[in-house]
């Protein structure tokens, strides 16, 4: 793809993903705009290095991160939220309906949060992305994804749900199977 | 599958999806369709998962973003066609001076035509036509003397002629009434011809005599007949011309 109507056809395709992604991994509307006409911008400067046009989401997707990791690592202006005090996902019963989240708040709770955890939760939510998708993304094996996803899940339920967890005693630790992805730390 | 495993799987299990394999995925439903309580978790954890991403994809886009990065990816292509225009326009500009600069330099070295210089050379070759010939001779390399002692004031022309597609020196005589003449021609012994066993030569109204000396083989062809080379001639020759 190497013609300025291709660009136009991927903003038409994907600008209201990549704004919704940036939106959730900047936390504000003005810096979600940015990156978003930044990504496009940069894919016109590199849009001859797209060999694969199926892959087209992904690879503006990535641009997308790597712009927003250069501004944060120049701002450095993200409180991060140390993982280590937080389990896996707590167990709640069934018969307890999860009521309607703010999405205001999610994304207070997703601005707290380090980028190595909200990058893999806001792409898994969004349905779209593998978790080799992710990991591809991240640079970074699937198995830290699996456990960057599954400690992340776990925060957003602290932080979202706080009365449910205090209520509900957490998953005892499953054991590892044969064959199942490695899970690493993941925490920085 | 028991149940710790169940719930161990439970945590990356998504909607229409089989990222934890055929497999698994299978020993997992069949656990779940016999096992209420995890059963009752997996319902939990996708409502759950269901409500985050709800929540997560309720980003509204401003109205005119469309346009807006449009704008801007024209804005950014217009410059950088400008970059790419200025460059082009500045590669095109420094190969027309590399051009105008070997015109120039190649234009002042070149030989300007000189009418004085060839007037006076031909004052030479009327005034001293001996030094106009022996000159010439030393400046091809070629040995100064002759066969026979050539009478100089007939020398119409020395240069060169093409004798089988390779330049020869040549120099010529002509008779006072223009009717006859003589060409001596200069073959060097360089290598260039096969000069071995050569013979004189005679057609219908010229002749072609051939004299082998050190440094060189010398034809001189001739019209006016058998004597016709005397009239070109200020004395007899010192030895007869090969046969």
């Amino acid at each position: 793809m190497s013609s300025a109507h291709g660009l136009l056809a991927l903003i038409d395709a994907h600008y209201e993903s990549l704004y919704r992604y940036a939106y959730r991994l900047s936390g504000t509307p003005a810096d979600a705009e940015d990156l978003t006409q930044e990504t496009f911008g940069k894919a016109l400067a590199h849009l001859s290095q797209l060999r694969e046009p199926e892959r087209a989401k992904a690879w503006l997707f990535r641009i997308l991160r790597n712009l927003y990791l250069h501004k944060v690592r120049d701002s450095q202006r993200h409180k991060e939220i140390p993982l280590e005090s937080l389990g896996d996902l707590p167990q709640r019963p069934p018969d307890d309906p999860l009521p309607e989240i703010d999405p205001g708040k999610l994304q207070q709770a997703l601005n707290d949060l380090d980028e190595t955890f909200r990058t893999p939760l806001i792409l898994f939510y969004f349905e779209e992305f593998s978790y080799r998708d992710i990991a591809e993304q991240m640079d970074v094996p699937i198995g830290t994804v699996m456990s960057r996803l599954a400690r992340g899940k776990a925060y957003l339920r602290h932080r979202l749900f706080p009365s449910h967890e205090r209520d509900h005693p957490r998953l005892p630790e499953a054991k590892a199977v044969s064959g199942s992805p490695q899970v690493t730390d993941g925490v920085p | 599958m028991e149940c710790r495993d169940a719930q161990f799987y439970l945590r990356w299990q998504r909607h229409a999806t089989d990222e934890l394999g055929a497999e698994v995925t299978t020993a997992l439903r069949q656990h779940l369709a016999q096992c209420p309580v995890c059963a009752a978790e997996s319902q939990a954890l996708l409502a759950f998962d269901k409500a985050i991403a709800r929540a997560m994809k309720a980003v509204p886009v401003p109205p005119a973003l469309r346009d807006r990065i449009r704008t801007h990816v024209a804005t950014q292509r217009g410059a950088r066609l400008r970059v790419q225009l200025y460059r082009t326009a500045v590669s095109v500009a420094a190969a027309v001076v590399l051009v105008l600069l070997g015109l120039s330099i190649f234009s002042s070295t070149r030989p300007r035509v000189d009418p004085q210089m060839l007037a006076e050379l031909a004052d030479d070759q009327l005034h001293r036509p001996d030094d106009y010939i022996q000159n010439w001779l030393i400046a091809q390399k070629l040995p100064t003397e002759l066969p026979h002692q050539f009478d100089w004031e007939l020398v119409t022309h020395r240069g060169f002629d093409d004798v089988q597609g390779l330049k020869v020196p040549v120099i010529v005589f002509t008779t006072p009434d223009g009717r006859d003449f003589a060409k001596v021609y200069i073959f060097r012994k360089d290598g260039r011809f096969d000069m071995r066993d050569l013979h004189a030569g005679q057609a219908s109204r010229a002749s072609a005599d051939v004299y082998d000396t050190p440094h060189a083989v010398y034809v001189i062809v001739y019209t006016g007949g058998p004597r016709g080379l005397q009239r070109f001639l200020t004395n007899r020759p010192p030895g007869g011309p090969a046969t």
